[in-house]
Parts: C-alpha cells; structure tokens; sequence
C-alpha cells in the first residue's frame, strides 16, 4: 500500500482516513488524492473508532459511492464532526441505506428494502409479485436502476421490477434524488438507485451461509465465498428463494347467500397459484495488477418463477385463467479503473439481456389446454461507458464521459389459437457530458454539468445542471445545498412500437427540476447524529400515460405536464445508551404530484389532482438496538391514503386505499466465535396481523414469520 | 440536547405510532336498503382492468336522476372485475363480469344479490333460448358455456373448434350465429336444438357487434384488428349476413385508419348505429357508406352507446381518460342533447328495464 497516504487502523481493516470505506474501496487511496488526507490528526483513538465504525453503518444521508465523494474528519478538542463537500457532489442530494438496514433485509428483495428504509414509495402487487417504484411523485420508469455501471431499466419497458432484485446480490444501495441523477444518467426524472458491489483486498478467505425457512412454505438460501490476495479477488454468491405463498384469508369481496337465512357467507380462500421460485448467481472476478489499475469482471444471472396473484373478485374456474411468469436475466460488466497521477479512468462494457415469457393458459374439461397468452419478449442492452475524472487543481475538477448504448427488443404473443403479433425494434443511444466542479475557499462548492443525448441518431436538446452547496460555519455540519437541472426521458421501445397501441409520435418527457435541501451531521460524544431537509419541484411536460381505447387496449400519449414537488426529511442518530447500543432512522415525504393536462372536456375532473397511487405522505422508521449479542429491530412503514382514480374521487370505498400502517420485529441472538460469527434471528412480519390490500383488490398476507440463521465466516 | 431526553421523545413518538391500524373490514359493513326501481336504464361501468372497481348505475328517464354504485350500496359487495355485459330476463338482471368468470344475478326491482353463476373463464356476453337455458360466450375459453339460469349451473358446453374467442350472439330461428372477435375472422352457426356448430362464415377482420335488421339480415361490425408491424393493412368493415345461406351479401369498407365499435339497431331495426370517432348511422337499405357522421365528435371520447328502442332516444358515453367516472348523454332520436350525467369507471354497456 501506498506510503504517502495516512492510514489508519481499525479491528484488522484497513479504513481510509478520508472516505469512510475500508483503504481497498477507497480508489483514491492507491493514488494518495491531495484531498484524501487528514487535516487534522486524530487526537482520540477511541472515538475515532465509534466514528468510522458508526459512519459505515449509519451514514445514510449525504453519501455517494467512494469514487465520488471524499469527506475530510475536522475533529477537534470538542469532538465536533463535519463532513467536507465534496466539489463534484456539490448540490446534489443524495442517500445512502445504512449497513443495519441492509443486512437487516438481506433476505428480501429491494422492494422491501427500498420501502422500509427510504422516501420512495413502492406499489406491490402482492408478496412475490411485482413490484414498482415511484420517486418523489413519478411514474416507475422515472426510477433508473444502475447496477455497477448499467442500467437494469428494462428498455421495452422502461421499469424496473424491484421484487427481482435480490439485497443478497448487493453490497452498496445508494438513491441520487431528482436532478442530482444528471451525472449518472438523464432520464432519471425521480432519481436514480444505485447498486454497487466491491471487494475488499485484504480478504483470504471468507464468506457466508444463511438459511432459512418461513411461513407458507418459504426457504431461503444464501452462499457467498470470497477467495484472493491483494492482487486478485473473487467473490462468488448464489441465492435459492422459494414459496408456496398459499397464504388464507376470508375474502370479503365475494359471498355467497345462506339458503335459510339470506346472510352472507363469506368464504375462506387459500392464496392460489402464486407460488414463486426465484434463484441466482453472481461471480465477480477484481485484479489489481499493480497499484494504478483496477479490472473487475462480474456476471450475474437469475431466473424468477412466479404467477401474479388473482383479483379478490375473481370467482373464475380454478383452472381457469392460470397464469405463469418466467423470466432468465443475464448481466455481464466488464470494468477497468485506471488511477493517474491527477485523475482518474472509468471504463464500463456490460449487458443487460432479460428474457421474459408470460403465459395465461386456461384447461378446459374435455379439451386442450387453451394458451391464451403466450408472450416471449426479449430485451437487450449493450453499454459501453467511458469517464475520466481529471484533478485541475485541489479545488478545480473536471469530469468528461461518453456513453453508448445498444437497446433491442423483441416482444411476441403466440396464442395458440390466434394470430402472432409483436414488434422487433432496436434503438442506438450515444450520451456525451462534462462536468466542472470548483471550490471556493473551505465553505462553498459548486458544479456545472452538461449533457448531450443523441437518441437513435437524433441529438436532443442540451441537459444542464448547476449545483452548489454552502457550509456556513466552519468545523460544524450544517449545510445547504441547491440544484438546478433540466432533464429528458425518452419514449420505451414498448411506448413507441407495441403492438397494439404503440405510439410512434411520441414525444419525449422534459423535466424542469430545482432541488434546495439543509441539513446537519454531528457527533456529541459516542452520539452521531444527522438530519436533512429537502424540498423539490419538478415541471414534466409530456408525461407519457397508457390509457384505455374504445378499442379495448391500451396506447399511450403525452400529457400536457405533470407537476411533482414535495419534502423530504432524513433523520438518523446512532448511539449507545448504558450497555445498549442503539440506532435510530427516519424517513418522511410529503409528495404532491398534480395533473396540468389540458381538460379533455368540461367533464374533465383530474386537472390539478394528485395522480393515481401516490400517497400524499409517506414515512418509515427503523428502530435497532443491541446488547451482548441479543439485537432487537423494529420497521414501520406508512402510506397515506392513495386514490385510484385521476378525479380523486372519495364517493365509493373503491376509490380510495385506505392508509398502508406496517410493522415488522426482528429478533436475534449474535455468537462470536473466534472468526466467525453466527447469527440466529426470528423476523415477524405484520406484527398486528393486519388484515389488508396494498392495491385494491390483491390480499396481503397476515401475520407471518421466518426463521433464518446466518454463519459469517 | 441530551440523549436521554432524545431517547425519551423517541420513545414517546413510537407509542403514538404503533397505535394505527388498517380498515380492511369498511366492506362488510356497508349495507342499505335498496329503494324501488322505476322503469329506466341499468349502465354497466367496466371499471379498470385489473382493479376490480366496475360498477352498477341506474338512471330515470322520466325523473332525470341516476343512482351511482347501486351494486355495493345495496349488497355491501364489490361488483367484479370488468362488467361486460347485462341481460335481463323475468326481472332478474343477468350481469356478466368478465374478469372475474362469474355473472351476478339481481332483482331489477332493487338491484339486491339474489345468485350468481361462477367457475367461468373470460365470459362477455350471454343469451337465452328460454327460461331454463342460456349460452355464454366467452374471449378466452375456446366454449360457449350452457347454463341453466334459474338453478345457476352450467349445464354443458359447446366446443368451439379452435376459436378461442367467442363474443356476440344473435338468433334467426333456431340458429344462433356468433361472432369471433379476438384475433379472428368468423362468425359461428349453432343449432339450438342440438347445442352444436353448424357452419361457419368467414368475414372481415374481427367480427364484434351483431344485430338482426327488419329485412331478417344479420349485420357485423369488423374492427379490423390492428395493424402488424406497420405492414399490413387494416380493413375495417361493416358486413351485411344472410342467415338463410348464410353467406355475406353486402360489405362497406371503412377507412383503413378507422376503429369502429358498438354496432346497435334502433327500434325500427332499420337503422344502424356505431361508434367511429363520432356517431354514424347507416340506413339497412343505403347502398353507400356516407361521408359524415350522424353526430359530430366534437371534445367528446365517446366509448359506448345504446338505443332505446321505445323512444328511439340515444345514450352515448364518454369515459373522458378512463381513470375517472364517466360521462353519459342523452339525446333525442334527431341528435338533439336531453341530459348528462355521471356514473361509474369506462361506462361500457347499458341494459333497458321495461
């Protein structure tokens, strides 16, 4: 390891003194970045140590990925923390899922994590089934989803169905709100959420098991090895997730009539035909032949089983209507990262190449099986992406990348008795930016970014952004930060060509994005704490909407704008109390996402009303704490009440979904061994055996459990 | 700030927090009793596919008053996933709700749930040949389904060869001609006497509406389907059929661009509507398909229509962006507006109380 940069030691991990990550995550350490060192030394080693060991943990604001940002300790006599801006963040919001969080769900998929622990609201379809994100009051192609590097945005689709994603297959979750996503991607009018993986270099050999079984048939298995040395790393995971998901609950949306009394009988169901089976397997490979380069290889393939659940309405055959989902993802990345003297290279080649069948067959007695539906779609995408971060002067940077990316679909239904129909489309997008960053003096950075989008050979207009972030007093963290941004996303492949009613002459949404935020991040002895306050408006012109025809299907068309703007707050304190160390972590959002079509008619009701399925306000709150081993947590998720129609209509109980309240408690016993550890915990979900819908026809189930074990070693 | 009395704020906020639960149960326990039911008009509202918020309206010609979610107001239930369909048969209301496989069956005097017929598969429309038989067409099954209306049961099926999709059905004497509208191009003989296929007529690009003029022909709306990959053309078509031969005698080509829909006959049965962006009208013996239609567009998405064959009085509807309640006109027999008003989620078909 490089001589010149002071490190410092903690447990048998190395951590960089500046980045919080352990010295081999830190990409400036092998370099020795003049802004990667210490100010100050450290003047009490004990609480340096609850500092780094709770900011790896905790931090969950302010927070991006270790090649962006640096944070300088200033620790003084009163052991007040501040974090240094780092210039090319400057303005940008962003947040971090502490590491409680993450471990604490890394038997879910990120729908779960997501919901419980950040502002983003996420509808659900049913446990297992589809999930999909909507970001400070979008839509849920608005949410890009980057996974070291590429996009997991479906390009026929635009979404991302957050149930596939495993938390196993992820080591860093992190969201970039609104226009701070510029630098990643445009697009992103909600944001982005990145995934990262990383290695850490000073590993032999270590690696996890988890097992688990839960209600209704649910097994879980998790096994993740890492082998290397200092040059070279792997990390090899796989997952195995299954469910019969034959939940019982009293459907209270049909009844028959008692023949004597003339009551209603309602009847006890089982969840049917929704069982799922999802398993996976992720490799990567990172070689660090000399101290300026990294290359890292990853491949990632899942395959997902599952049906999407019934209407509580249905009363159809029980053969009738059986529909199966199957999808086969491949993902392969190839990385290089090549540290200079002043700057460093980032090249990124990778695919994202999702397979997906759908069939709807019906069995007839005396007949064939009836394949309504049999719809393959193939989509894939190719990225190659190319940065260099280039280090002016300490307090001047400048970031230049080229993007290119390969989009193609192929989207066919074969019913067995009708016609095929579908579209094969293929589109070449090319993304070219530049981004200044500067400091001015200890208290204000600021960044100006540029982004050219060339879609299918056609340039749209300019992307800018300006951002800057204001310390006002030296050696505390409070802070203020803005950001101003325009933003385009352009039409899905299915948005233009699905047939039917793909729509051709679509245009692409804008977005008018401004961000302003505040916040504070300190430490008061073994106490840190951190609070933030965002607010946002964004103007969306063309908001792309699939609506239903005279004809019976769908086609999508433009509206005029969309209006989405709101708070969010961010708070977090990590402590200990007597002999109980304790963490604490709050999210709030107020999201008002207003139509401004033009009228259709004067019977027109939806101008000015919050869209559909956005609630109005939206919380969750974490709750860990722990002593000799025993840890206790806590997850509370609220959503206000969402309106299922454009008017907002309260006239029926159909119109509205009553407020979403959920609590789930997780308890577990921690044996350290010598190097290893096991972990033995019971999760209850739906604490209060809620009986309840997240949509307004699909069951949810009740109170319910699994047990997992976990052995670190 | 100390952390004790942080801790202690914490604590309290939780208490107040935990304290919530959901109302899942606000269903049950909405019940009210249904008032008379004058002479009028039942309007079925699809609702979403999907959300299962279809619902029942009843409007009063003589009072100009409608009555909204009847269904759940009166029986405390929902009405279904997609309402498709309404027939109504010795004041009972047969409604079929396609996406839920089951037909609600109603006292037309209150709208109360006195049955319903279940274990269906996509069913759309339903016909009766008497009193203790009725057929149901279906868009998914590959059968026409045989039920007996009165007891509930399915009493038998009637294979379909091949066609998945079955849709409307009209009856020249003791033969039922249906049509085979999704993704395909027939329209289907069957011998009531016997519940089987006797023929097949081979017609334009999904054949929907069907409907028996006053010279006994039969006469099919042909969407057209859509276009594949851009590269074939559409033929949207109106088809005159005669039973008799049954053979297509005359054929009207629309606009390849057209999307025609919601082929009805007036009273009279000498004159067709449908939907093609705004009303058209077609006299059975014009020889020409006309320039202009018999109402304008205008701002108005018109998704549905219906003929009182009484009063030649025409209900149109409007389901404005199909994610709020929509809108209904009425108007007089000569395209003059009488009334409007609101009902429920994509006002899709109507059903004529006497």
């Amino acid at each position: 390891m490089t001589k010149d940069l002071e490190l410092q030691k903690y447990g048998e991990t190395r951590y960089c003194s500046n980045c919080f990550t352990t010295i081999e995550q830190c990409p400036f350490a092998i370099t020795g970045i003049s802004n990667h060192q210490f100010k100050k030394p450290l003047r009490r080693v004990g609480f340096f140590r609850v500092l780094i060991a709770s900011m790896i943990i905790l931090f969950s604001t302010e927070f991006a990925t270790a090649q962006h940002i640096s944070d300088t300790l200033k620790i003084k006599t009163v052991e007040v923390f501040a974090k240094r801006i780092v210039k090319e963040e400057a303005g940008k919001t962003t947040t971090k899922i502490d590491s409680i969080a993450m471990i604490k769900a890394l038997t879910s998929n990120l729908s779960e994590l997501i919901s419980q622990n950040t502002p983003i609201f996420i509808k659900e379809y049913g446990r297992g089934a589809m999930a999909t994100a909507s970001f400070r009051g979008t839509a849920p192609s608005h949410t890009q989803v980057s996974w070291n590097g590429i996009s997991l945005n479906s390009p026929m689709l635009g979404m991302v169905d957050f149930s596939t994603i495993p938390v196993y297959f992820t080591d860093n979750v992190s969201l970039l709100h609104g226009s701070g996503s510029i630098s990643e991607k445009s697009g992103a009018l909600g944001g982005v959420v990145k995934l990262d993986n990383s290695a850490n270099w000073q590993n032999k050999f270590s690696g996890r098991l988890l097992t688990g079984i839960g209600s209704y048939g649910t097994k879980d298995e998790f096994l993740q090895i890492n082998v290397g040395n200092k040059k070279i790393q792997s990390q090899t995971r796989a997952f195995f997730n299954y469910s019969d998901n034959d939940y019982l609950f009293v459907n209270k949306f049909i009844a028959d009539i008692d023949p004597k009394t003339g009551k209603y009988i309602y009847p006890t169901q089982r969840n049917e035909n929704s069982q799922f089976k999802n398993y996976g397997l992720l490799q990567e490979f990172y070689f660090r032949p000399d101290e300026k380069n990294v290359v890292i290889l990853r491949y990632w393939y899942q395959h997902n089983d599952r049906s999407l659940p019934r209407l509580l309405s249905n009363e159809t055959d029980i053969k009738a209507n059986i529909n199966r989902q199957l999808e086969n993802a491949h993902r392969p990345v190839a990385e290089w990262k090549h540290y200079g003297k002043k700057g460093v290279l980032n090249l990124i080649s990778g695919a994202n190449i999702q397979l997906l069948n759908y069939r709807l067959t019906t069995k007839v007695s005396g007949a064939e099986d009836q394949v309504v539906i049999d719809s393959h779609s193939q989509s894939a995408s190719y990225f190659i992406k190319a940065s260099y971060n280039y280090q002016i002067s300490n307090n001047l940077s400048i970031i230049g990348g080229a993007n290119t990316e390969f989009n193609k679909v192929s989207s066919h239904n074969s019913p067995k008795n009708g016609e095929s129909q579908g579209y094969d489309q293929q589109r070449q997008d090319h993304s070219l930016y530049l981004q200044l960053s500067k400091s001015f003096g200890e208290k204000i950075t600021a960044n100006l970014l540029a982004r050219e989008d060339f879609i299918g050979g056609n340039s749209t207009p300019l992307i800018p952004s300006a951002g800057i972030e204001y310390h006002p007093f030296r050696n505390t963290g409070y802070f203020v930060k803005g950001n101003v941004a325009r933003n385009y996303h352009q039409p899905t492949l299915n948005d233009l060509y699905y047939i039917p009613g793909g729509n051709p002459d679509l245009k692409p949404e804008e977005g008018l994005m401004a961000d302003l935020g505040c916040g504070y991040n300190g430490v008061m002895g073994t106490t840190i704490f951190h609070a933030t306050l965002n607010g946002y408006y964004s103007r969306i012109n063309n908001w792309i909407i699939w609506l239903p025809t005279p004809q019976g299907y769908w086609e999508p068309y433009n509206m005029k704008r969309v209006n989405a703007s709101g708070i969010e707050v961010n708070t977090g304190i990590t402590g200990k109390f007597h002999s109980v160390d304790y963490h604490f972590n709050a999210n709030y959002a107020y999201t008002r996402s207003i139509n401004h079509d033009d009228p259709r008619n004067w019977a027109d009701e939806s101008i000015g009303k919050q869209l559909p399925y956005i609630p109005l306000h939206s919380a969750n709150f974490l709750v860990d704490l722990s002593r000799s081993g025993y840890h206790f947590t806590w997850l509370w998720t609220y959503y206000s009440e969402r309106f299922t129609t454009t008017s907002n209509d309260k006239t029926s109980k159909m119109d509205v979904l009553y407020p979403y309240l959920m609590n789930n408690l997780f308890l577990g016993k921690e044996l350290q061994l010598k190097r290893q550890k096991i972990d033995l915990e019971l999760k209850i979900f739906n604490l209060f055996n809620e009986e309840y819908r997240t949509v307004l026809q699909h069951p949810m189930p009740r109170r319910n459990y699994s047990l997992l074990i976990r052995y670190d070693f | 700030m100390t952390v004790n009395r942080l801790n202690m704020t914490l604590l309290a906020l939780l208490l107040v927090i935990v304290s919530g639960c959901m109302k899942d149960d606000e269903w049950m326990s909405h019940h009210q009793n249904g008032s008379l039911l004058p002479k009028g008009l039942f309007i079925l509202n699809e609702g979403n596919f999907m959300y299962g918020n279809a619902s029942l309206s009843f409007y009063d010609p003589e009072t100009h008053k409608e009555l909204n979610d009847l269904f759940y107001n009166v029986n405390g239930l929902p009405l279904g996933d997609v309402a498709q369909s309404m027939i109504i048969r010795n004041d009972l209301g047969y409604i079929v709700i396609n996406n839920s496989g089951k037909i609600y069956v109603i006292n037309t005097s209150d709208g109360k749930y006195v049955g319903k017929i279940t274990g269906l598969t996509s069913p759309r429309y339903m016909h009766f040949l008497n009193d203790e038989k009725a057929y149901i067409t279906d868009l998914y099954a590959g059968q026409i389904t045989i039920v007996n209306p009165k007891t509930y049961q399915i009493t038998g099926v009637i294979l379909t060869n091949g066609h998945t999709s079955t849709e409307q059905m009209v009856q020249w004497n003791d033969y039922l001609f249906v049509s085979c509208w999704s993704f395909d191009s027939t329209i289907l003989v069957i011998d009531t006497r016997t519940d089987t296929i006797v023929g097949e007529i081979k017609t334009g690009k999904q054949p929907g509406g069907l409907v028996l003029d006053k010279n006994n022909k039969i006469w099919t709306l042909c969407d057209g389907g859509w276009a594949k990959n851009g590269t074939t053309t559409r033929l949207p078509m109106l088809q005159c059929i005669d039973p008799a031969t049954r053979t297509i005698v005359k054929s009207f080509s629309l606009t390849a661009d057209a999307k025609p829909s919601r082929l009805a006959i007036n009273g009279n049965r000498d004159s067709l509507l449908f939907i093609n962006n705004g009303i058209w009208k077609f006299g059975v013996d014009q020889t020409t398909m006309g320039d202009h239609p018999f109402l304008n567009v205008e701002n108005h998405l018109y998704y549905s229509l219906a003929i009182d064959l009484q009063t030649s009085e025409l209900y149109l509807s409007d389901a404005i962006d199909y994610l709020q309640r929509g809108i209904i006109y009425r108007y007089s027999a000569m395209g003059a507006k009488i009334d409007s008003f609101k009902t429920g989620i994509i006002p899709g078909a109507f059903c004529f109380k006497q």
